[in-house]
């Protein structure tokens, strides 16, 4: 059957375990009417969170229907692994509707396992439908929703403290590169379930060594000199690896939470690779660190209020953080507060924090080409804010088309428009051309041209200023041929269709569900990377093609390459070439 | 929130005499739930009121059968998705919304 097949493949995909989420993403909509929720947003949203191993205090509240412990702790991994995404560590809502005990008490056990099992129009996955939980597992979380939510457990400097490990302490670290790799051109990719960065020399394509990491390592960043490579995992684990070394390693570590994204260094002139910032989901907070060690400094937790109807919330979580090149300030998105936060570093004990109104929830964003603006995606409110870094002020708010997400998005000379920055969309196949020249006032800030993608789905969005492509991805959509492939789009034609080019069969592993993700340049802006992501138990490879002439250039094969699921160039990184 | 905007439309399309019933039944909907699953023109987790009075209307003895319907739950009018029983809903009450719902 139909439903069967899909479950095999999810098994297959080992989905719980996917970064972006999970089966229920593949779970097919069975019931007319359920448009308004792609897929590919389900996928996106319903990933796992680390929290789910987490041990949790619990009250028991007499009134809501009885849970062993047992089921309440399976009620609860369940919650973490597929709820959380959209309903929220405290089921205070984000995406999903709030499911905190009041409004669960009320409904009651019968109507909450209809939901749960078959899912509703407006964007609840039908689990029971789709195969996902059986009717026990259905009946076991609707009366788990009503329990008191359970608090996972503060993160503070005490526990940071006994996380951090410095490997080797900076005096005992190269004075000068004692390698002869062209460190410039390194990619650290991310193996997203064997927790490792694999570092290839992008001039060989070998493989110069793998590190072990966090799991799931969500980005790499450069600090301002090149040398240090800060990535960052999903269960808030950073570690500092040096470039300089004769083999580029670990040289030192910290959790910073239980749950996290983001990472970055300062880059303002004078205090380059003096301090690291990392963004958690939880506890929601940020952590300012010593650049060369991790040495936790500075903890700034980020509940508060709401912008618009300012009321409080619980768990604002981190989104994407990036570093102003025109003064020595972090730019800290706030996802459920819907605030963009210029944290300035250069008094770090009389902390200065400018906070800027923009829209919920903040996602993920990147600089215009001159790097003065940060543009920045609401998701649910489908909008980009377009902040001025220099100035510190929200210049707009520009509509854009359903669940925009820019990975930190591509800028180019459009032919007609000047300078834009694009972005994809998770909610549908648009690609949002955004014009950034400040003195055009006819375009500037508005989208001055939507493009056709293959399909809603898309992460990533790439572009090179020696380049005349534009690189547009779609591993989410639920289409294994779209998947597959990548559309590359004419910069000096826009209104040509794109290519399609069939990045997953040129890799040749054979059977299997795979996708490619995330096209990334070499320094050279000649090359394109690609990961062709598969499942833990099958082969895996990056395909590196020609951009000039669109043709297959390399596949990295190596039986250590395990779910890559995108890289990052050192000097591309380092210098935010996007 | 939605049931906002319906009660808005509602009061609208349906002038000022019709408002304040309206209003009520509403309210005895929204208090017996059934507006977790239903919404007035829009399908949700069951069907919007405004097709079911739209199948239903004129038809002799109805109230009734829907009423009962409401009472013991069940699917397969619609599609796959199950009405769960209301059991505890009074047939006052019942009768109230069906004939509430058959009004649209
Ligand atoms: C992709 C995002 C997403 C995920 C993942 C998700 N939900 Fe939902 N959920 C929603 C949305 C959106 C709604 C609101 C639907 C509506 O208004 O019809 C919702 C509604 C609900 C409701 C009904 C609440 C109400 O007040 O009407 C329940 C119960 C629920 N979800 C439980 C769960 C459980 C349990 C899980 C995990 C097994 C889960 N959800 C995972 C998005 C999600
Ligand atoms: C758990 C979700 C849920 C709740 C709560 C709910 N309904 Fe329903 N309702 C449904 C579904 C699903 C159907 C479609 C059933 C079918 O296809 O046979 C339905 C169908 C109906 C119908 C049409 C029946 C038919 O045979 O055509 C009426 C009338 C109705 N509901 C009224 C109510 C009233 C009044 C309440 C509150 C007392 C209520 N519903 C509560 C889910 C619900």
């Amino acid at each position: 059957m139909k439903r069967q097949a899909r479950r095999t493949l999810a098994r297959a995909l080992g989905l719980a375990a996917l970064p972006f989420a999970l089966s229920a993403a593949l779970a097919q909509p069975t019931q007319p009417g359920r448009a308004p929720v792609t897929e590919p947003e389900i996928r996106y949203q319903a990933g796992g969170s680390p929290l789910a191993q987490e041990d949790m205090h619990q009250n028991i509240d007499p009134k809501a229907p009885p849970m062993t412990k047992a089921e309440f702790d399976k009620g609860r991994q369940i919650y973490f692994e597929r709820c959380a995404g959209c309903h929220g560590v405290l089921r205070k809502g984000a995406t999903g509707k709030p499911l905190t005990p009041d409004i669960t008490m009320a409904k009651g056990t019968e109507i909450l396992k209809v939901f749960i099992k078959y899912g509703s129009p407006a964007g609840m996955p039908n689990w029971g439908t789709s195969g996902e939980m059986t009717d026990a597992e259905v009946d076991l979380m609707a009366r788990y929703i009503q329990q008191v939510p359970p608090v996972p457990p503060e993160f503070g400097m005490p526990q940071m403290k006994s996380t951090w490990k410095v490997v080797i302490a900076p005096e005992k670290r190269p004075t000068k590169k004692m390698n002869n790799y062209n460190i410039e051109n390194i990619f650290s990719t991310t193996l997203r379930d064997t927790g490792e960065v694999a570092l290839i020399d992008g001039d060989t394509k070998k493989i110069i060594n793998i590190v072990k990491t966090g799991y799931a390592v969500h980005i790499s960043r450069l600090s301002a000199s090149g040398r240090y490579l800060y990535v960052i995992g999903r269960d808030a684990k950073i570690n500092l690896i040096d470039l300089w070394m004769e083999k580029p390693d670990n040289v030192a570590e910290i959790r910073v939470g239980l749950e996290a994204r983001s990472v970055d260094t300062s880059k303002y002139k004078g205090y380059q690779d003096k301090y690291a910032i990392a963004g958690s989901y939880w506890p929601p907070q940020y952590t300012i660190m010593k650049g060369d060690t991790l040495e936790p400094l500075k903890i700034m937790a980020t509940r508060g209020m709401t912008v618009g109807d300012q009321e409080y919330h619980p768990e604002p979580r981190v989104a994407a953080i990036v570093a102003s090149h025109f003064k020595p300030e972090f730019v800290v998105n706030i996802k459920e507060t819907g605030k963009v936060l210029m944290v300035n570093y250069a008094d770090i004990n009389n902390l200065n924090v400018t906070e800027i109104e923009a829209a919920k929830y903040l996602h993920d964003g990147g600089f215009d080409v001159t790097k003065r603006y940060f543009l920045v995606a609401a998701n649910q409110s489908n909008k980009v804010a377009v902040i001025d870094v220099k100035e510190g002020k929200l210049v707009k708010l520009v509509d854009v088309d359903k669940i925009p997400h820019p990975g930190r998005g591509a800028n180019f000379t459009h032919p007609r428009f000047g300078t834009v920055w694009a972005t994809g969309h998770l909610g549908s196949e648009k690609i949002a051309l955004i014009g950034t020249d400040p003195k055009k006032k006819d375009t500037a800030w508005k989208v001055v041209q939507y493009l056709d993608g293959q399909g809603g789905g898309n992460l990533f969005i790439k572009t090179h200023p020696k380049s005349k492509n534009l690189w547009v991805d779609t591993p989410l959509n639920p289409d294994a041929k779209i998947a597959q492939s990548i559309a590359v789009y004419d910069i000096s034609n826009l209104d040509k269709k794109p290519e399609t080019l069939p990045i997953a069969d040129w890799a040749n592993l054979g059977e299997g569900a795979k996708r490619v993700v995330q096209p990334e340049y070499n320094k050279a802006g000649d090359e394109v990377w690609f990961a062709v992501w598969s499942a833990k138990n099958q082969q895996s490879a990056l395909v590196v093609v020609d951009d000039k002439t669109k043709k297959l250039k390399a596949v990295i094969k190596d039986p250590r390459i395990i779910t890559p699921t995108g890289h990052f160039n050192v000097y591309n990184t380092t210098h935010d070439i996007y | 929130m939605n049931i906002r905007t319906t009660t808005l439309a509602l009061a609208v399309a349906g002038g000022l005499l019709a408002t304040a019933p309206a209003r009520a039944d509403e309210a005895l909907a929204k208090k017996h739930n059934c507006l977790a699953c239903h919404q007035i023109d829009k399908k949700s987790v069951g069907p919007a009121y405004k097709e079911i009075a739209k199948k239903y209307k004129g038809q002799a003895g109805i109230e009734a059968k829907l009423a009962d319907k409401v009472k013991k739950g069940g699917s397969g009018v619609w599609g796959p998705v199950p009405m769960a029983p209301n059991a505890a809903v009074s047939d006052a009450d019942l009768k109230t919304l069906v004939a509430w719902i058959l009004k649209m």
